[in-house]
């Protein structure tokens, strides 16, 4: 590490011996403090469960308040150390921070309390990457145990244990998929400002996700829960221990999210640079902008729900017990609500990076602009008006399928207007294939798959034959696998040289990209025929006819797996072994993040550039050059 | 050099291969849909999912044709820094690409509205469905817990029995309730899907139309044994379905005098985590 | 600068800060609009969180499962939570003021603030008295279990806002002990100060509105 700071021409930062820089608010001290604060939890947990004072608190077992009390005295340990609290304390005594920290520090920036949204981004981009990596692990070991149609490989708890943190930790972390590597890094950039609204909140929704996927991984010690990522009632209430994991990991997971769209919603409105007006802003920038509302609003009704889900295992609230008064409808009603907005919190920003893309790779300006916004804000919109469709057989309100049909039917409008975005931009362009835009083009096809498929499950009477089957199960995985997962691959390729300045083996990317493709939906696409056939989800034994199809999709989900690891290969290889350099601006884009030296400086901007046209000033104007005044389509 | 009609091409390509696929979806997919014809609610289905795919069949066809298209013609020749022509939009054609998605997807929901409530569809429909089908009906109790489905007859004296048959041509009513967590009662060939939760009776209506074999399985995550939640029933005629009633009754009437008795719901014990 | 073989160490991606060099500031109205701005999203997201248990209330309320949901025994003190929610009203009042104030930049608005947070913490203060008080516990059906979380999420955030309210008393009191500091950004208080009073005393009357719709949801209906 000395080399490091000797090569580098800049006045070196001042280093302190080994044993100071041990000592303070660093990961180590926050993993310590972390440790301490969940014995403390789990001790007084113990303590007033025990006691006769509080009479409610019940006597189990399993000490769900101890192991809550525990998760939530671990996280505030862990985010003290971090240095989370020195704010917020030397706030309450009137002084006033000064706004930076971990200044000084050369790599050991990225191993805490970072305000530079730049170092969040690159925090971000590793620390999704692991869970992602555990989460399709899980999904490797979900598909071995298929591979028989009884339980074998893996016995039947554990199977559900392995499921639900799968689908959790996607559905959980992924959630800032994009937009916490992304958004973090390159919004900023885009809309030419130096940092963050709020610089340290931004730190904080990183800390608490790498939290949140820690207390998740941990339901393994406490036997796992056995209710998928939706938690339902009363299952939930049913289940062992693990599931307070659950509950306090989607509550923090919520909590980031809320913060971060906060924090991306007031950077967004206050910060853009002189000249950055709404219809010249990066259409990447508006769809954070349309996820970031879903995630202020839906995550709050989360956060709620799984309090109440907590107080019911804990001090025996009845919210959704039915004997005390409750009703699991009220779970899926509320858990849906957040639920719904959340499939599209995935969604939103693979629309973003495949139409910000596009135009580069094209060589032509962004076809259908603001059909493109309005797109986006009518999916945002809508989506909190269609969560009963997830519903359809449980017999909650029955009567108002139709409208449901109707709601649900409509958000597939502003849907198709991406559609036309991306074929617009297509026609008649100057397509060069690089790894982005196949990734981005592959999106094209497996939303279109995933959308057609929803078509199915919105209409309730075909609903009737495929909720809970595998069929729901493929749909979602088009839609979010196919559309969120490969526009995370598309923006790793496109912007990772800007974020290193070293850029990935090209043929191990190519690789990569159509092994991805093709064995994704070769694992995919059986999984409509097997959910027509009659295969529930979430289940280890099956039909013994349907035995050779689950064989022939494990097969190519392993091969799924496979083509991640030529990735995490590319990614060791290229920019840690071999490090091979980018070129300052590699796509030509003319967008405003490849405008900035790489790496990108501190503050960014020198000065805050003027902008005078939106990033998509591509293309030879009409009819010179001998084109043809286009007409673009029919 | 003369550039193509690109539009006239593409929109022949689009119609030509339409109107080829379409038709052969219909004819050759139609019929192996499910969950076929078990019942007059699975027939329904079958009818619904071929016309849901002969409506998704050209909106695929126009997006995959056109990406296929835009791949081979609009190319980047090799080593090329050519630009694009800068069109930003098409007013006309953005307008006409609204009204037509907004009628076709307004018109599936009335479909679909209109298919519902024509029998109910054998999707759970609530205590009390707005769509009832005329006829005389037979109520079946489905009770489902961890992790089986009993079957309880209140017209035959409340017996509960842990296969289930049903009369052929006999319209059903099938009430769905569950004695713990959420369950789904899914009769596969039948056509009817209906969660099963505590507290709470879903009623579904059913008239099978042949004599057969049905799969029942657990449609909603109910704990470890969920997937083994799995079952045949048999749809029987109605001389065969009243000896077997008849012999249920006797071979169950122990049980049935020790049953709490004929409810729509019953409450699910323990009532709290504690207790 | 721009991208060459260079050697660049993955901790140099981003170039380390010589220790002393500020990043330049924002214009001044940035910070202002931003907290502006957060203080709403705050407002809305803080809507949901407990439009979430508005929706419990009138769920189980009108499903009235097994007759849980109101057990006979079960009675919330009206009164006492009339004085909870009158606190809290009067607070907001109190803090609006303050806003005033501060907007007319008088340095007047201390005493209206100190008086909002004391009545703040006294509201607080009275919920737990209530819980101490009253004769039934979450466990007590379905009302029971909405009003303890209810009213008990509703005092975790009236207390995060009082927190908030108090630093910029907090700072307006330190500067005034210390008139002229030599750095940091304290060199004018009100600036540091007006935007953020803003924000939490928007934030403060809709929570106390919030309140008050729990009040009358839970005591009165």
């Amino acid at each position: 590490m000395s080399t490091t700071i000797e090569s580098h021409s800049q006045p070196a930062p001042v280093r302190r011996p080994l044993l100071r820089r041990l000592v303070g608010f660093n990961l180590l001290t926050a993993v310590l403090l972390g440790v301490a604060g969940y014995y403390l939890g789990w001790f007084i947990g113990h303590q007033v469960s025990s006691g006769k004072s509080f009479k409610f608190i019940s006597a189990t077992d399993e000490n769900d308040v101890a192991l809550l009390l525990a998760y939530l005295f671990g996280v505030v340990g862990f985010l003290i150390g971090l240095g989370f609290a020195n704010y917020p304390v030397s706030r309450l005594l009137g002084k006033h921070a000064s706004l930076r920290e971990k200044e000084d520090e050369g790599i050991g920036r990225y191993f805490g309390l970072c305000t530079d949204h730049k170092v969040v981004g690159m925090q971000y981009l590793v620390g999704i990457g692991l869970f992602f990596f555990i989460a399709g692990l899980n999904a490797m070991l979900i598909r071995t145990e298929l591979l028989h149609s009884t339980p074998t490989t893996i016995a039947p708890n554990q199977y559900l244990s392995l499921v639900g943190m799968h689908g959790a930790m996607m559905m959980g972390v992924m959630t800032s998929g994009v937009l916490g590597p992304f958004a973090n890094y390159f919004v900023p950039i885009m809309i030419g400002a130096r940092r963050m609204a709020f610089p340290r909140i931004e730190a904080l929704t990183f800390w608490l996700l790498m939290a949140a996927g820690f207390i998740l991984t941990s339901t393994i010690f406490f036997g796992g829960f056995p209710t998928g990522w939706t938690g339902y009632e009363p299952l939930n209430d049913q289940a062992v221990m693990g599931m307070d994991s659950y509950i306090v990991f989607f509550a923090l997971v919520g909590i980031s999210m809320c913060l971060l769209g906060l924090n991306m919603i007031a950077t967004i409105i206050t910060m853009r640079a002189p000249g950055l007006t709404w219809s010249r802003l990066p259409i990447f920038v508006w769809s954070v902008l349309a996820t970031s509302v879903l995630m202020v609003l839906a995550a709050p009704m989360l956060i709620a729900t799984l309090a109440m889900a907590a107080l019911d295992r804990t001090i025996s609230t009845s919210f959704f017990m039915p004997g005390g008064g409750g009703s699991p409808y009220l779970f899926e009603n509320l858990f849906w609500f957040f639920g719904h907005p959340e499939v599209y919190i995935l969604a939103l920003p693979g629309f973003g990076i495949v139409l910000e893309l596009l135009p580069v790779f094209t060589r032509k300006p962004l076809w259908g602009y603001r059909l493109a916004v309005s797109g986006m804000l009518g999916v945002a919109l809508l989506s909190f008006f269609v969560w009963q469709h997830h519903l359809f057989v449980s017999g909650i309100n029955a009567d108002l399928r139709p409208f449901y049909m109707l709601s649900t039917e409509i958000i597939s409008i502003p849907t198709g207007f991406i559609f036309l975005c991306v074929m617009g931009t297509l026609w008649k362009a100057r397509s060069s294939f690089t790894v982005p835009m196949l990734f981005c083009l592959g999106w094209t096809f497996n939303f279109l798959i995933g959308g057609l498929s929803g078509v199915f499950l919105s209409d309730t009477p075909s609903d009737t034959d495929t909720h809970g089957s595998f069929f729901v199960m493929a749909h979602f995985h088009y839609t979010i696998m196919g559309g969120l997962i490969f526009t995370f691959f598309a923006a790793i390729y496109y912007w990772v040289p800007k974020m290193t300045g070293l850029r990935f083996n090209e043929r191990l990317a190519k690789a990569h990209f159509w092994l991805m493709f093709v064995a994704f939906n070769s694992t995919f696409m059986p999984l409509f025929v097997l959910g027509m056939k009659g295969m529930p989800r979430r289940v280890s034994s099956y039909a013994p006819n349907l035995h050779g199809l689950n064989v022939w999709v494990s097969i190519s989900a392993f091969v799924l797996g496979f083509s991640m690891l030529i990735f995490l290969f590319n990614a060791v290889y290229s920019l840690i072994v071999v490090r091979l350099p980018a070129a300052a601006n590699p796509w030509r884009s003319k967008s405003l993040e490849w405008q900035v030296p790489t790496p990108v400086p501190v503050n960014n901007f020198e000065q805050i550039p003027v902008i005078d046209s939106d990033p998509y000033d591509y293309g030879t104007p009409l009819g010179i050059g001998g084109t043809e005044p286009a007409t673009a389509g029919a | 050099m003369a550039e193509p009609n690109h539009a006239r091409r593409f929109t022949v390509l689009w119609v030509v291969a339409s109107l080829i696929a379409t038709p052969l979806v219909i004819v050759l997919l139609g019929p192996i849909l499910p969950p076929g014809n078990g019942s007059q609610q699975a027939s329904g289905h079958v009818t619904d999912n071929t016309v849901l795919l002969a409506m998704a069949t050209p909106v695929l066809l126009l997006v995959v044709i056109y990406l296929i298209y835009a791949i081979i013609v609009f190319r980047q020749p090799k080593g090329g820094v050519l630009e694009g022509p800068a069109v930003r939009g098409n007013q006309r054609l953005q307008t006409w690409w609204i009204v037509v998605t907004s009628i076709l997807v307004v018109s599936l929901a009335v479909y679909g509205t209109v298919r519902l409530e024509e029998d109910g569809a054998g999707s759970g429909g609530g205590p009390s469905p707005v769509v009832v089908p005329s006829g005389k009906k037979l109520k079946v109790q489905v009770i489902a817990q961890q992790w089986e489905f009993t079957y309880r007859f209140p017209e035959y004296g409340g017996v509960e029995v842990p296969h289930l048959e049903l009369p052929v041509n006999q319209l059903v009513e099938l009430h769905v309730t569950s004695l713990d967590v959420i369950h789904s009662f899914w009769a596969y060939q039948l056509g009817v899907k209906a969660d099963a939760n505590p507290n709470v009776d879903n009623v579904v209506y059913v008239k099978p139309t042949h004599e057969q074999t049905f799969e029942v399985r657990c449609a909603e995550l109910c704990g470890i044994w969920h997937g083994a939640m799995f079952d045949h029933g048999h749809v029987v005629s109605q001389e065969a379905f009243n000896t077997w009633i008849a012999e249920q009754q006797t071979k169950y009437a122990a049980a049935t005098k020790a049953l709490p008795p004929y409810s729509k719901t019953y409450l699910p014990e323990p009532t709290r985590r504690a207790e | 600068m721009a991208a060459s073989g260079e050697e660049r160490p993955l901790g140099m991606m981003v170039p380390p800060v010589t220790p002393g060099v500020e990043i330049p500031p924002e214009p001044p109205d940035v910070g202002a609009r931003a907290l502006y701005i957060a203080g709403r999203l705050l407002a809305g997201a803080t809507t949901f969180f407990f439009l979430a248990f508005l929706f419990a209330y009138f769920y189980l309320r009108s499903l009235n499962q097994n007759h849980q949901w109101h057990l006979g025994h079960v009675k919330a003190d009206q009164g006492l939570g009339a004085v909870i929610v009158a606190c809290v009203l009067l607070s907001a009042v109190l803090a609006i003021v303050a806003g005033r104030q501060m907007k007319a930049q008088s340095s007047g608005w201390l005493g209206p603030a100190i008086a909002s947070l004391a009545l703040g913490l006294a509201a607080i203060a009275l919920q737990c008295v209530e819980y101490t008080v009253q004769h039934f516990g979450p466990t007590d059906g379905a009302y029971a279990s909405v009003f303890c979380a209810w009213t008990a999420f509703y005092a975790i955030a009236a207390l995060a806002t009082m927190y908030w309210l108090e630093t910029q008393i907090a700072t307006e009191l330190r500067a005034r002990r210390t008139p002229a500091p030599a750095h940091g950004d304290i060199k004018d208080p009100d600036r540091l100060i007006a935007p953020g009073l803003d924000a939490c005393v928007f934030f403060w009357s809709y929570l106390a509105a919030l309140g008050a719709i729990a009040y009358v949801t839970l005591y009165l209906l």
